[in-house]
């Protein structure tokens, strides 16, 4: 199929995150907050003023997700979704940059020039998994993403991270 | 099993040195289990977005809610008045849609029993609710920021030595990030058993993984033991006992946490 357009439901959305051994993998989850840059605003009013006025300065990436506990063996994204504990009990805490990409599907599974947000790790750049945790009475999840320092900021795009 | 699991699957080990006891026959409840390292995001002047790094670990788990047991060695109300206020060392299993067995996760942690308290109610009976500490307790000098591990042996009677190529754990690969035990013997016929571990490369050959045993117990207890930060663990592990002095049969679980 051709990419597509206009709008679309959240079963057409995928949260890859590198492993532990840096292969890509989607991890199921059930809520992503924070997707995009979030920009810390200074206040630049003067007594003088007639109206308050700011200015941008650096923004933030903080990606919070929940989702279903899983121990499903890692898969080839394309192959299955792996498991989320699989994936997120090798990462968290780790100061080695991992690839991120949230791909938005428009009403089938994405594909390339489609909506998506992230970035591609190198040794400079990429997000950190700052914490996951267990709720063992719902079998559930959450986990924090963090860029990691000196990072150049993650995007929104239509080409797949690698 | 691999895949997703619901709650009744859930078992909770904890104890000391002098207690090991199960109590899953009790729990209702255990709150978050949470690894979560300090590092808030900042930026310096040229970088394009706030980032960090990452540093120390915080790992917590609990509280636990529970149903009031009293009167009976290892329940609930004699283990939690003794235990509390003290270290204790604790390994929450999930076991995926079967009770905790080989290769499923549990998460092992060292805290203190900060409280043990009452009474509230639950379905009409009357429950107690505990809280463990803020972070690993000191004196037992925690070197991993790590508490996801690997279920070796589920928490089963044993009678004699693992001398199988089966009931094994197969890491994926060797690692030379030491990694840290978790026992917990619940009950013993007399005598002493020792717990540990074996690794081997090729599941075939199996030698000691040094540092990785409970040394002689002679009695219920749980304990973490830590190997070195920089030591070779190979790809596959198996639990492994020793019983002496007329010993026939513990009940045990082993859990491995690969550094």
């Amino acid at each position: 199929m051709t990419a597509q357009t206009g709008r679309t439901v959240s079963k057409w959305t995928k949260f890859c995150v590198d492993d532990s051994a840096g292969t890509l993998r989607e991890i199921p989850v059930s809520s992503i907050n924070g997707v995009g840059l979030d920009y810390d605003e200074v206040d630049m009013t003067a007594f003088s003023d007639a109206i308050h006025g700011v200015l941008l300065n650096h923004p933030n990436c903080t990606i919070d997700i929940t989702g279903p506990f899983d121990t499903t063996a890692a898969a080839a994204i394309g192959d299955g979704v792996s498991g989320s504990h699989t994936v997120l009990s090798g990462i968290v805490g780790g100061n080695t940059p991992l690839t991120l990409d949230i791909r938005i599907g428009i009403r089938h599974a994405w594909e390339n020039g489609e909506p998506q947000f992230g970035i591609t790790s190198s040794a400079t750049d990429g997000f950190l998994c700052k914490s996951y945790t267990v709720n063992p009475d719902d079998g559930t999840y959450s986990a924090s993403f963090v860029m990691f320092a000196g990072s150049t900021a993650p995007a929104w795009g239509t080409a797949a991270e690698t | 099993m691999a895949g997703r699991t619901v709650s009744k699957y859930n078992r909770v080990y904890l104890g000391d040195s002098t207690h090991g006891v199960d109590l899953s026959c009790h729990v209702l409840d255990v709150g978050d289990l949470s690894i979560d390292f300090d590092g808030d995001p900042i930026a310096a002047y040229c970088w394009g977005v706030k980032g960090t790094l990452l540093s120390n670990a915080t790992i917590t788990a609990g509280p636990i809610n529970a149903i009031l047991s009293a009167g009976v060695a290892g329940d609930l109300h004699t283990t939690m008045t003794a235990l509390q206020g003290r270290p204790i060392s604790m390994g929450i299993a999930i076991g995926i849609n079967q009770v905790p067995t080989l290769g499923d996760p549990i998460f092992v942690l060292s805290t203190d029993l900060k409280s043990y308290t009452g009474l509230e109610s639950a379905g009409g009976m009357v429950t107690m609710n505990a809280t463990l500490g803020g972070g690993a307790d000191n004196t037992a000098g925690m070197k991993y920021g790590k508490a996801w591990g690997t279920i070796l042996h589920g928490l089963a009677a044993a009678s004699a030595a693992n001398a199988s190529t089966a009931d094994i754990f197969d890491g994926g690969a060797a690692s030379a990030a030491g990694g840290f035990m978790f026992y917990c013997l619940t009950s013993l016929d007399g005598g002493n058993v020792t717990l540990s571990i074996e690794d081997s490369a090729d599941n075939s050959t199996y030698t000691a993984l040094t540092g990785a045993t409970s040394g002689a117990l002679t009695a219920a207890g749980c304990g973490i033991v830590q190997l070195g930060t920089t030591a070779t663990v190979r790809r596959y592990l198996r639990w492994q006992l020793a019983l002496a002095d007329g010993a026939t049969t513990a009940t045990f679980l082993i859990a491995f946490v690969r550094g």
